[in-house]
């Protein structure tokens, strides 16, 4: 058994200040193995964005970290500085949330897909131009050619992270991390968006670990899903969708309004904190047990 | 290189500071915490300026203008703490009552500015359209020439005198003002708040001074106290070169001038210490202004 | 007409020196201001403190104080330069205006540093930039590329408006070295009620300042892509 992509173990990270202490994430755990596709879902604040910036070690300074993160076996919180470098620009990838906010407005929509090829990856640019067109073809950008020269101002949001997808791509990480690409956009864009995605990762067996509060696009496009909850992951594998085990969980599924059902309030979660330290309290008096039964 | 950081995430890490930050064990009193230690220490050395020109006329060893020519040029003695002028008047008391035109006189120019540029902006963020864009060009007009221009054509007209400088610059500090409240009325005009006391049937006039005043008052404020620190500046140059106030009154910007000539006559403490007080005058104004523009600014 | 010469022909011989006096001040605040900025906001640190104090003294000081200081300490005192007048043409004017270029400089050169410090900073904590250190480009690059490249659009357009401050700048530094520019003639003018005169040097500064307006905005849009002439952001 080959040992997996990606492994984050035990993640804890926590904001101090000089009078407080925030503790945001509570001890992740995940493994991705190579080609597959995970789907991270959880409410706004549950913490992941926080752990994919963490996969790529771009936490804010505040932040003090335990645990570790480990990508084909070489632990990332260890890495120099160097070894970060070439882990960011070679192994992994991301795709963020706002293209409009993430793409450098004075550069060409061109000097931004090349930029990475030519310096990092020693790629001559009109070879790095003609891969850009052809990837800009394959997720449904026209006009390739013309796209190159123009600026991301002059482009649509749909548009623009069509080309921050096809940036990732090009350097075909093996890892991608894709922060909710498509909540900035409507909801025809979406799915076209994802399947493009999709699509083009599983050709060139790259693994995805999809950021998303959408529950139905992450089923769709990932093997698996992991549900996260102030900081932790509650409840992850294939059956999550489709046979969920932890309360959370279901009232998540549960909370979906059908278009066939006729309601007279929309569900509200009842799930808090308070629920919560119980769940985990019961869980660790299971774990305590089975441990000593093994004994 | 500190180029890291969250963005997304950020937000929930900023608002998790911030509040962090604001339970604090407050043990610092509420000033100190608005004006940090530069800012106390400026406001130190600030308040002794302006008691000195408050109450020069009673703490004042000698009248400004008294000549005792016998220690005129002399360095600081027993009888004049500062030293002697040119003419023998008292250092010290010329730099008590200095300190009242270069104080007085730039607060006059940065209250007008501050007043007529504060209305005619929010004349041009409630009225929009034509009025806008009216009064938008004149300042910007206004704005391409340097405040201090104006004071010299003022001073060309009318002569050289306080009052005309003073007029003069305040024309010329307007379009600082009107600019930074206009912009902040116009992003309060969008609020919310605002439409609902219009639809209760408030006039234009009432909700600009009632409504949106008080919210771009601390803006306002920092823009006039940043605007004093250069009003100052402009004052004394337009005094050391001789189209302010006249001699005798005593002003630093003219004492700089006539310690310039002694300077070169050998005695530089006239021209140095007028230099250092308008210097101190004008940076702890400017620390104190900084402080205030960064806190209004971490209130939105 | 108080000197019984044509106007224009007086303005004339004096242009040559407020100009070139004005040019050395915009090099110096170019090069000093940007560059302690840079230093500030890139080293960050004790660097940062210290440009930042010296920034806010630079500030705080009137141009026509730092004049008389340095005449007292370089051309009185030390002697290294001439206290007055603007020499003869060529090297020897550049000598003699290097101490008025200075005093003229520190001000504006102080708020230069300033602005630089606070738009690299403003810039590094942007988007962008994070998806430039997310591709692995090396700091040297993201800094060139993604900080300093867009920190340009403000930094430079604070310093083609410095250049219209310096011009008024000039009025005062003039009077204090005794040069003969437009701004003493300005001064003297106003004095002597020379009305001719007077309305000729304002014209002419008037129309600078809003010359130089307009080429920073100008100058805008070739920086900015996306601002394009003609519109109104």
């Amino acid at each position: 058994m080959s040992a997996p992509l990606l492994e984050i173990e035990d993640l804890h990270a926590s904001l101090v200040t000089r009078y407080r202490r925030l503790d945001l994430l509570n001890g992740v755990s995940l493994t991705l193995d190579r080609g597959e596709a995970l789907g991270l879902v959880g409410e706004s604040g549950s913490g992941k964005s926080l752990t994919t910036r963490a996969v790529m070690r771009m936490l804010a300074k505040g932040f003090q970290t335990s645990g570790d993160i480990r990508f084909e076996g070489t632990s990332v919180l260890g890495m120099n500085r160097e070894q970060l470098r070439r882990y960011r620009a070679k192994d992994v990838g991301i795709i963020f949330q706002d293209p409009r906010a993430h793409v450098n407005p004075v550069h060409t929509v061109g000097d931004f897909l090349t930029e990475a090829l030519v310096r990092e990856h020693g790629v001559k640019l009109d070879e790095a131009e003609r891969r850009a067109v052809q990837l800009l073809d394959e997720v449904g950008v026209r006009h390739a050619e013309r796209r190159l020269r123009q600026y991301p101002h002059e482009l649509s949001g749909g548009l623009l992270q069509r080309v921050m997808i096809a940036s990732v791509l090009l350097v075909e990480p093996k890892l991608i991390l894709a922060d909710e690409p498509t909540t900035a956009l409507d909801v025809t864009a979406q799915s076209d968006v994802m399947a493009i995605l999709d699509e083009q990762r599983k050709a060139r067996g790259l693994s995805l670990l999809f950021i998303t509060h959408d529950l139905e696009l992450a089923n769709a496009c990932c093997d698996r899903l992991a549900v996260m909850y102030a900081g932790e992951i509650v409840e992850q594998g294939a059956h999550v969708y489709d046979a969920p085990t932890h309360p959370y969980t279901k009232e998540l599924l549960g909370a979906r309004p059908s278009i066939d059902e006729r309601l007279d309030r929309l569900p509200v979660l009842e799930y808090n904190l308070e629920l919560h330290n119980e769940w985990k309290a019961r869980e660790l008096q299971e774990r305590e047990l089975k441990g000593r039964a093994r004994a | 290189m500190t180029a890291s950081g969250t963005a997304a995430a950020a937000d929930t890490t900023a608002i998790a500071l911030r509040r962090a930050a604001a339970q604090d064990p407050g043990r610092l009193t509420l000033l100190s915490r608005k004006l940090g230690v530069s800012g106390l220490i400026a406001s130190a050395v600030l308040a002794v300026f302006v008691l000195s020109a408050a109450l020069a006329p009673w703490i004042a060893p000698y009248d400004p203008d008294f000549p005792d020519l016998l220690s005129a040029l002399s360095g600081p003695t027993s009888q004049h703490l500062l030293g002697a002028d040119a003419l023998g008047r008292d250092l010290l008391s010329r730099l008590m009552y200095g300190a009242r035109i270069t104080l007085l006189g730039p607060t006059l120019v940065i209250l007008i500015a501050t007043v007529v540029g504060t209305l005619l902006a929010l004349v041009a963020a409630w009225n929009r359209g034509r009025v806008d864009t009216v009064i938008s060009w004149v300042l910007d007009v206004l704005f391409a020439v340097p405040g201090i221009v104006f004071a010299l054509i003022a001073v060309a007209i009318f002569g050289p005198n306080l009052p005309t400088v003073v007029v003069g610059l305040s024309i010329g500090y307007i379009p600082y003002v009107a600019r930074v409240v206009r912009g902040a009325a116009l992003r309060e005009r969008g609020m919310p708040y605002v439409q609902a006391a219009w639809l209760q049937g408030q006039s234009g006039i009432g909700i600009s001074l009632k409504q949106i005043l008080p919210n771009v008052q601390p803006i306002v404020v920092a823009q006039a106290v940043s605007s004093l620190g250069f009003a100052v500046i402009d004052l004394a140059a337009v005094s050391f070169l001789g189209l302010g106030v006249q001699p005798p009154t005593a002003d630093l910007g003219l004492m700089v001038k006539s310690g310039f000539d002694s300077m070169l006559r050998g005695q530089a403490l006239e021209a140095v210490a007028a230099g250092l007080a308008i210097v101190l005058v004008v940076w702890s104004i400017t620390v104190i202004g900084d402080r205030l523009a960064s806190n209004a600014r971490s209130i939105r | 007409m108080v000197y019984r010469q044509p106007v224009a022909d007086l303005i004339g011989g004096r242009i040559g020196t407020t100009v070139a006096l004005i040019a050395l001040a915009t090099i110096i605040i170019a090069v000093v201001g940007i560059g302690l900025g840079l230093v500030a906001s890139l080293k960050g640190g004790w660097a940062d403190q210290v440009v930042t104090t010296i920034a806010t003294l630079g500030l705080a000081t009137p141009a026509f104080v730092i004049g008389v200081a340095l005449i007292s300490v370089f051309a009185v005192g030390l002697g290294w330069f001439p206290t007055n007048g603007s020499g003869s043409g060529g090297l020897d004017t550049l000598f003699h205006l290097t101490l008025p270029a200075i005093a003229l400089a520190v001000a504006s050169a102080a708020y230069q540093a300033r602005i630089t410090r606070a738009s690299v900073l403003e810039e590094e904590g942007r988007e962008h930039v994070q998806t430039a250190v997310a591709r692995g480009l090396r700091s040297g690059i993201v800094v060139r590329r993604h900080i300093l490249r867009n920190a340009l659009i403000p930094i430079t357009t604070v310093l083609g408006l410095t250049v219209a401050t310096l011009i008024a700048g000039a009025v005062v530094v003039e009077n204090v070295f005794a040069l003969d520019g437009l701004g003493s003639l300005l001064v003297r003018a106003i004095l002597q009620r020379d009305f001719a005169v007077v309305q000729a040097v304002i014209l002419i500064l008037v129309v600078a300042f809003v010359v130089i307006n307009a080429i920073v905005d100008f100058l805008y849009t070739i920086i900015d892509p996306r601002i394009k002439l003609g519109s109104k952001q």
